[in-house]
């Protein structure tokens, strides 16, 4: 059989088969119903087949058929819209990675800004708490010695310098 | 020495709705040694603004606006400058200039009476 079989007497039907198929007969027991053709028919496989032929043209009713070249353009369109996907989705990634590097040098710039900034009035601010805290301190124990006789603030005095002496 | 002590006591007298506190004052404030005592002691019966404590800082020699430290008579005669109601100082001021005995005295009362008619 291997004898029988060469490539040279094959290569005319495979790349020009239209010129044999002229010639070549139906089988008369095939089925064609419509536009379905059953190429099972004949060998009483049972199998669902399709009641409509997706692949049949004449039944499309959206206007006139798509012409080869318009198919051409849209199988283009589809593979230059899946090559331009990579980019796209590339660029994403390096948008993503550009604005993680933004978002870090910003975390990273507000930190050293909180780290070098020096808050004018802040010292101010502290040594007036600080003093009006002292104030209010202050104003309530002398409202305490005032509330107290005078010959008690007399011997309290009196004691105070005598220790200083 | 507790000066902080000291000086919050000397604030309640300066306060004191007591009389008897301007006496504490000129006894043993007016009196200690030590400058900041009698120049917070100072300040306290000018705060008064009555007559006797007044009387004290201005006609006695050696007190108030006489007081040898520098910084005593000039804290007194701030506080003398600050009051709001000067009637009564002006008042024992003029009295001083005419009738005290001493010199000294007169002229430093003449001098502040001068300076509290211009403020």
């Amino acid at each position: 059989m291997a004898d029988s079989f060469k490539i040279g007497s094959v290569l005319p039907r495979l790349f020009n088969g239209s010129k044999y198929e002229t010639t070549t007969n139906r089988p008369s027991n095939q089925v064609t119903t419509g536009t379905t053709y059953n190429p099972f028919a004949t060998s009483g496989m049972k199998v669902d087949v399709l009641t409509a032929d997706v692949f049949d043209t004449t039944s499309f009713t959206g206007g006139t058929t798509p012409s080869a070249s318009k198919i051409k353009r849209m199988a283009s369109a589809l593979v230059g819209s899946i090559g331009d996907a990579f980019p796209t989705f590339r660029k994403g990634i390096e948008n993503i990675t550009a604005f993680c590097g933004r978002v870090k040098n910003e975390i990273t710039s507000a930190w050293h800004f909180l780290q070098e900034t020096r808050v004018p009035g802040i010292t101010d601010l502290t040594n007036s708490i600080k003093s009006q805290w002292e104030a209010a301190h202050y104003a309530k124990e002398v409202k305490m010695y005032a509330s107290m006789p005078v010959d008690t603030l007399r011997t309290e005095l009196t004691n105070s310098l005598s220790i200083a002496a | 020495m507790n000066m902080n002590k000291v000086e919050k006591i000397i604030e309640a007298l300066s306060i004191h709705t007591d009389p008897e506190s301007i006496n504490v004052l000129t006894e043993v404030g007016t009196n200690s040694a030590i400058d900041r005592v009698r120049e917070l002691t100072s300040r306290a019966l000018v705060r008064k603004n009555v007559h006797d404590s007044l009387s004290v800082v201005i006609s006695n020699q050696g007190k108030g606006i006489n007081d040898l430290s520098t910084v005593v008579a000039m804290t007194t005669i701030n506080e003398l400058l600050s009051l709001e109601d000067k009637t009564e100082a002006m008042t024992i001021l003029e009295d001083t200039v005419n009738n005290h005995s001493e010199e000294e005295v007169r002229d430093n009362a003449r001098s502040v009476k001068a300076l509290m008619a211009l403020s």
